[in-house]
């Protein structure tokens, strides 16, 4: 198995080796879908989000200083990609719609149900949110990608939890701290 | 990695979505369809009103942004307005450059907001002053003006000041908020309510930055 530090796929991806394009694109994907999905709420939508997220990435790399960059630069270019996506995006779609794969009711029902929870979410809440939830970012990381300082977006995460948890009638931890 | 059990549910529903096969032809289509055109700049909100910018920068001395054709609805009411003929004139361009390269070009003391990320930097002539985008939210920018008290300003400067010409010709007043800190004016031109915050935002950070110890 061939194994590769990725800040290497983004020095030569940088200097127009191909196969580190395609292998640092492979791994962007399935993160940048999930995100994508996250954000739109909306499975069809997230793909051509995470599609035009990953040719920003392939164009603008050559202009990307600094290798360690990479990952907040990418999430940058995905969340921008599905922000954008999502506004384009009817707002309100049938549930089925909304990137259901197949899967037992149960299970399927609660995907339904918190997804249909993180749509009720304005964007400049559900897109920290599912950064800190699914990506497991720090408010730092958070607040690099975005452009936004970290106290932002500790207060966007405590708001969007508690939203979250009212939707879907949870109770959220009082006392939880976001990093 | 935050583990209660809402981090949990809304993590188990987006892994639980399979996550569709890398479209790797369509996107090796799309991505040598993107080099063939060359890297495009994203748009910016303030793009919408380009002239409006034009005028605004025009207002305060500064550089325009880059390679801006003027529209002949642009140029119309700017002849109605001021009696000038614009329509051979060259827009000379200002390239956006980053903030430490503007520090080597320029003498300004550059006052850069508290927790704001600067994207660009444009100096003004004879370091007058300088023009920063800055990062305001998760997905706008607004532009920042920092300019040195009493630098001079022509009357064409002058007289459009506060006045926006719309890409098809129509006029729009601009708000701009002001402040003063020290020996530099500060102004945000506001095209959109949202924009007031951002300019409140602005003139904190920049009143934080100049309070903060050295």
């Amino acid at each position: 198995m061939h194994v590769t530090d990725p800040q290497d796929d983004v020095r030569a991806a940088r200097d127009g080796d191909r196969a580190a394009l395609d292998r640092l694109l492979a791994a962007l994907w399935p993160r940048a879908f999930r995100l994508a999905l996250g954000i739109t709420q909306h499975g069809p939508t997230a793909e051509d989000a995470a599609q035009d997220a990953l040719v920003l990435v392939a164009a603008r790399l050559a202009t990307l200083r600094d290798p360690q960059a990479y990952p907040a630069w990418s999430t940058r270019l995905v969340v921008n990609a599905a922000a954008s996506a999502a506004r384009r995006r009817p707002a309100h779609l049938p549930l089925e719609d909304r990137g259901a794969g197949a899967g037992f009711e149960e299970a399927l029902a609660e995907r339904l149900d918190v997804l249909g929870a993180l749509g009720t979410l304005p964007l400049w809440l559900r897109i920290p949110l599912v950064l800190s939830y699914a990506e497991g970012l720090t408010s730092r990381e958070i607040g690099l990608a975005l452009g936004a300082p970290a106290p932002t977006i500790r207060f966007r995460l405590a708001l969007a939890r508690r939203r979250l948890a009212a939707a879907l009638g949870a109770a959220a931890a009082p006392h939880e701290e976001f990093a | 990695m935050i583990d209660d059990s809402l981090a949990c549910r809304v993590r188990a529903a987006l892994e639980g979505v399979p996550v569709p096969a890398l479209p790797a032809a369509a996107l090796a289509e799309r991505i040598a369809a993107s080099n063939a055109r060359g890297v495009r700049k994203p748009r910016r909100p303030a793009v919408a009103i380009a002239g409006g910018v034009i005028l605004l920068a025009g207002a305060l001395a500064v550089g325009v942004p880059a390679v801006i054709k003027l529209s002949p609805g642009y140029v119309r009411t700017m002849q109605r307005l001021t009696g000038r003929d614009l329509s051979r004139v060259r827009v000379v361009e200002v390239a956006p450059m980053s903030l430490a390269e503007a520090r080597r070009h320029t003498t300004f003391p550059i006052v850069v907001p508290v927790g704001k990320r600067v994207l660009d930097a444009r100096p003004q002539d004879h370091d007058a002053g300088i023009v920063l985008t800055v990062a305001v939210d998760v997905h706008a920018q607004a532009t920042l003006f920092e300019r040195r008290v009493g630098a001079p300003m022509s009357a064409l400067d002058k007289k459009m000041q506060g006045i926006g010409v719309h890409d098809d010709g129509s006029v729009r007043r601009l708000n701009v908020r002001r402040w003063r800190i020290g020996q530099t004016d500060f102004s945000v031109p506001m095209f959109t309510l949202e924009y007031h915050r951002y300019a409140e935002e602005l003139e904190r950070a920049t009143r934080a930055a100049v309070a903060a110890p050295r």
